[in-house]
């Protein structure tokens, strides 16, 4: 997985999270990743051991997503939600966050940039939280270690979906 | 990887108490003082922490062995090298010891780690808790092996602690006349 090493965390301003990470895949590939529920129950895991039995996607402004995840070994079930703000395809998705059990409080506006260049696309997710105090408490939930995670799921995924297309 | 050939192997054990703790323990052939020891002083934490087998070696390791002192560790193996730092917490040698714990690729993410060492039939029973911030982050750190390291790293530091006796017995002062 060669773009491993080229996921990075900021903590711009008061408020704000940024993620970016690099993929070896066009960016209509990556923006379908992230917005068909088939592709997105396949990455956005987190740890091994978790699973998506409901990803519910409504892509239009002002349509709704809703993500459950379940832990297989005891059942554990998280879920969150939200609406979408803004998409344009296939370089900016604008959506609101909210889980239903409530870590932080408030909602987060997640905004996805996709930008594609010589065949790499490089990913920009940035969080925006109600405050300073909640973002900061999201750094240190280790949050960001799970996303790691799931954009190498991602890459991997991409790599091979993409080895299939060109064989 | 190195035979685990190394006496009480059979005796460590990781478990999950809670949903976000990983709890490792394991016997060690050696009085608490010297497995304390073997735990704290940067020579001899170079010679078993991650030391999965002849690739892998300590490359930093720094103690400031004081409540508020901080450490740094850097392993190398095959796959490049992996930087841990914390701050220590409180320090009860030979019996207890909590630090703080970060992975560097992920600075925000501190979890607490506390070892203790208790006296058990002649043997010390090495007892370390891991609480990490959230569910997720401990099932990342399952997921990495991190268990399987410490069963191997702990066989590497029995191989020390039973040196140390060794070499200990050898340089005291003889107390028979035989």
């Amino acid at each position: 997985m060669k773009n491993k090493g080229t996921f990075k965390t900021a903590a711009p301003g008061d408020r704000e999270i940024v993620m970016t990470r690099d993929f070896d895949a066009p960016r209509q590939l990556v923006f379908d990743a992230h917005t068909k529920p088939e592709m997105v129950k396949r990455w956005l895991l987190g740890p091994d051991g978790w699973t998506m039995p409901v990803c519910e996607i409504d892509l239009r402004v002002g349509g709704k997503y809703r993500y459950v995840w379940r832990r297989d070994k005891d059942g554990t079930e998280m879920g969150m939600g939200g609406v979408y703000r803004e998409i344009v395809v296939p370089e900016r998705i604008v959506a609101t966050e909210k889980f239903d059990q409530a870590w932080y409080p408030g909602e987060a506006l997640l905004t996805t940039v996709l930008a594609e260049q010589g065949g790499t696309t490089t990913l920009t997710y940035t969080m925006r939280y109600e405050s300073r105090e909640t973002r900061d408490a999201v750094l240190k939930s280790g949050m960001e270690s799970g996303v790691a995670v799931s954009y190498d799921r991602l890459d991997n995924i991409l790599a091979s979906q993409l080895a299939r297309g060109n064989s | 990887m190195v035979a685990s050939s190394a006496a009480n192997s059979g005796t460590f054990q990781a478990t999950t108490p809670s949903d976000r703790e990983i709890c490792l323990t394991r016997l060690f052939d050696a009085p608490r003082h010297l497995v304390f020891e073997a735990m704290t002083k940067p020579e001899h934490v170079r010679r078993w922490w991650g030391i999965l087998d002849d690739q892998h070696s300590v490359t930093v390791c720094e103690i400031d062995l004081r409540p508020g002192g901080a450490w740094r560790f850097v392993g190398r193996g095959p796959k490049g090298e992996y930087a841990f730092h914390g701050v220590y917490r409180e320090i009860k040698a030979p019996e207890r010891c909590v630090f703080t714990e970060i992975y560097e690729p992920f600075p925000d993410v501190e979890s607490v780690v506390t070892s203790v060492f208790t006296e058990e039939n002649g043997k010390t029973r090495l007892t370390v808790n891991c609480l990490y911030p959230s569910l997720m982050v401990r099932d990342i750190v399952l997921n990495s092996g991190m268990a399987r390291g410490a069963g191997i790293s702990y066989d590497r530091l029995e191989d020390l602690v039973t040196e140390l006796q060794r070499s200990a017995a050898l340089n005291a002062p003889s107390t028979t006349s035989n």
